[in-house]
């Protein structure tokens, strides 16, 4: 009895000193780590937003917290009207997705980017939904594409369709 | 009501659309590898549904109200590995103890499931996705019951296969890996039938 | 003597590669195998960490062999897996964030990954530092083999072309390299021609792939074996004859 103490205790004292290590290593590289992971999400985010609205000015973000909505950018484009870019995230039960949408004032919509995808059938999503909303250059295949979603061509494009509608509507109450 | 059904919708598109092995491809090896012998494909099954369902249970609250507070969010995946390999080592103390017969049958399967990806696969899927409690219940519910299905179906043809006349080359594990391919496309085929 | 250390020490390197390639000859590995194989890019990236992790690991777990005591064994490996696992994570989601998006949840379950596992279990817990090592490498450089030739068939089957550039941003903007269709001017676009299946980039296609090299592997591996086995009935029926009395070098000596 006696021996089997002292090998439990040496074995949780080995086992704990290992994992304290680890911890500790772990920790530290973070340490490293966190700022340039942040970066790169703000750099992503700030790309996403070029490539939305090229060549516009974008103002400071305002957050709102309404339903997928996390915030969103007033824009004054290049022939001097005013848009929004909406930064929204969901999940459904195939993983979670952050877009951002961009919306002219006369509420139609422009490009869409998509930040984050843990989806099952991720690249299903951009190929499916939203590069054929990207390079639809006319209003009626852009019309299309985002008809297409509601038949669940692809697993994230009721997220994104209701998200996409969400922003719309939240353009439309603030004028 | 509406939690309800979402939970069952859930359960429902985990099990068979989002499919475990077919479709996310967690848990091949224990698949593949025990996968000719219905009765013990059921016991893994069950077995592995069992520690499933146990890790949702508390990996969730150990990440949200232990490490976030604790401000270390990145140590997940060493906490998820450490809580999956000692509730293996209790499950099986505790079958051993309460019920020899079962211990007999899944005792073997026991040290696998702690390499079996589909339990660290869920949880950490989990956390990932920001899921809530309930929503991580049913993706686990759905991924056990999805893991139960698969695996028992593809013993069962196996078990058929046994005895058909294959090509030498494809005897054993090639024949099997097509049966998963033809498995997956039928799979494919519920894809459309919960639109979540 | 020193020769002989060197040719045992290349031998744990080499046969990880070819002779028992842990993903073709004993199929381990198969989750990342299957999930991760959509692009020989990703298939590339994920062949690179996982050989990381699993000399790093094998390395470490054979330096601390005589540390710990034989029941805290596996647990102790289990999280020095992990450590690896969460400092190659980290460091690939702060430096490659788009491989780090494409690999997702696959990069945590290299953690409960048969191979890394099974060989710090199986060897590195017996053997030295040096020879850990070289097992490590050898299996890592053969399992990376494995996935960028399964990646490669259903890349090029399934999309018709070889992208270079969208998981490897550093190499410049996406560069394609058509091989089974034209090109096109945007990603929707019909190309001129398509002679690319989908369905080998979806789940099915990957076990589809996977079950056709397995059984190429194993047609070749009987063709070997009745080979040789040809050969030493040729062989014995050579030396029965020249023992009968014909004294004369047997034609079964030069036929092999």
């Amino acid at each position: 009895m006696n021996q089997d103490a002292k090998k439990m205790v040496k074995v949780a004292l080995t086992l704990a000193l290992i994992a304290s290590g680890a911890a500790l290593i772990v920790s530290s590289l973070n340490l490293f780590t966190a700022p340039r992971i942040e970066a790169n999400r703000l750099a992503k985010e700030k790309s996403g937003l070029e490539a939305i609205f090229a060549k516009a000015e974008i103002g400071e973000s305002s957050n709102i917290d309404k339903g997928s909505l996390k915030k969103y950018w007033p824009v004054v484009l290049e022939d001097g009207e005013s848009a929004r870019i909406y930064s929204a995230s969901g999940k459904n039960g195939y993983g979670a997705v952050s877009i951002l949408i961009g919306v002219y004032s006369d509420f139609t919509l422009g490009r869409m980017e998509i930040l984050e995808n843990t989806e099952t059938y991720g690249p299903t999503l951009q190929k499916g939904y939203v590069a054929p909303y990207q390079y639809a250059d006319n209003a009626e295949d852009r019309a299309i594409a985002l008809e297409d979603v509601s038949c669940g061509a692809t697993y994230g494009a009721k997220l994104i369709k209701g998200m996409v509608l969400e922003a719309v509507a939240h353009y439309k109450e603030a004028q | 009501m509406n939690y309800l059904v979402a939970f069952v919708l859930g359960i429902l598109s985990y099990a068979l659309i989002n499919n475990v092995v077919l479709v996310r491809f967690y848990g091949i090896c224990s698949f593949v590898g025990v996968g000719n012998k219905v009765k013990s494909a059921a016991s893994m099954g069950i077995a592995v549904t069992f520690v499933i369902l146990l890790a949702t249970l508390i990996c969730y609250p150990i990440y949200h109200f232990v490490l976030i507070p604790a401000g270390v969010p990145f140590l997940d995946t060493i906490t998820y590995i450490l809580v999956i390999a000692s509730l293996v080592q209790v499950v099986g103390l505790f079958i051993k103890k309460h019920s020899p017969a079962l211990y007999k049958s899944l005792g073997i399967y026991l040290p696998l499931i702690t390499t079996n990806c589909a339990v660290l696969g869920v949880v950490t899927e989990n956390t990932d996705s920001g899921l809530s409690f309930l929503e991580s219940l049913s993706n686990g519910l759905g991924t056990a019951l999805g893991f139960f299905i698969t695996i028992f179906l593809f013993a069962c043809i196996r078990v058929r296969l046994e005895g058909s006349k294959t090509p030498k080359a494809f005897k054993g594990i090639p024949i099997a890996l097509i049966v998963a391919c033809l498995m997956a496309m039928a799979f494919m085929g519920l894809s459309g039938v919960i639109n979540l | 003597m020193m020769e002989k250390k060197k040719s045992a020490h290349f031998q744990s390197f080499v046969s990880g590669i070819w002779k028992e390639n842990p993903l073709f000859v004993s199929l381990l590995g198969l989750c990342p195998a299957l999930a991760v194989t959509k692009s020989l890019e990703a298939a590339f990236g994920m062949g690179i960490l996982f050989t990381i992790v699993l000399v790093c690991s094998n390395v470490l777990v054979s330096a601390l062999r005589k540390v710990i005591p034989d029941e805290a064994k596996t647990p102790c490996e289990i999280v020095i897996i992990a450590t690896f696992v969460t400092l190659v994570k980290m460091l690939t989601e702060a430096m490659l964030p788009e491989l780090y998006s494409t690999l997702g949840v696959f990069l945590s379950l290299l953690v409960v990954n048969c191979i890394v596992l099974g060989r710090s279990e199986a060897f590195a817990v017996k053997n030295g530092v040096v020879d850990s090592l070289l097992d490590g490498l050898g299996n890592g450089i053969g399992y990376t083999i494995a996935i960028c030739i399964i990646a490669l068939l259903r890349e090029v089957l399934g999309t018709g072309m070889l992208t270079f550039g969208e998981t490897f941003t550093f190499l410049g903007g996406p560069h394609h390299l058509y091989i089974l269709t034209g090109p096109s001017a945007t990603p929707v676009a019909q190309p001129a021609w398509d002679l690319s299946l989908s369905f080998f980039q979806t789940p099915g296609g990957a076990f589809l792939v996977l079950g056709i090299i397995l059984a190429v592997l194993a047609a070749i591996r009987n063709c070997k074996a009745e080979k040789a086995k040809v050969d030493a009935r040729l062989k014995k029926a050579a030396e029965a004859a020249a023992s009968k009395g014909n004294p004369t070098p047997s034609q079964g000596g030069q036929s092999k």
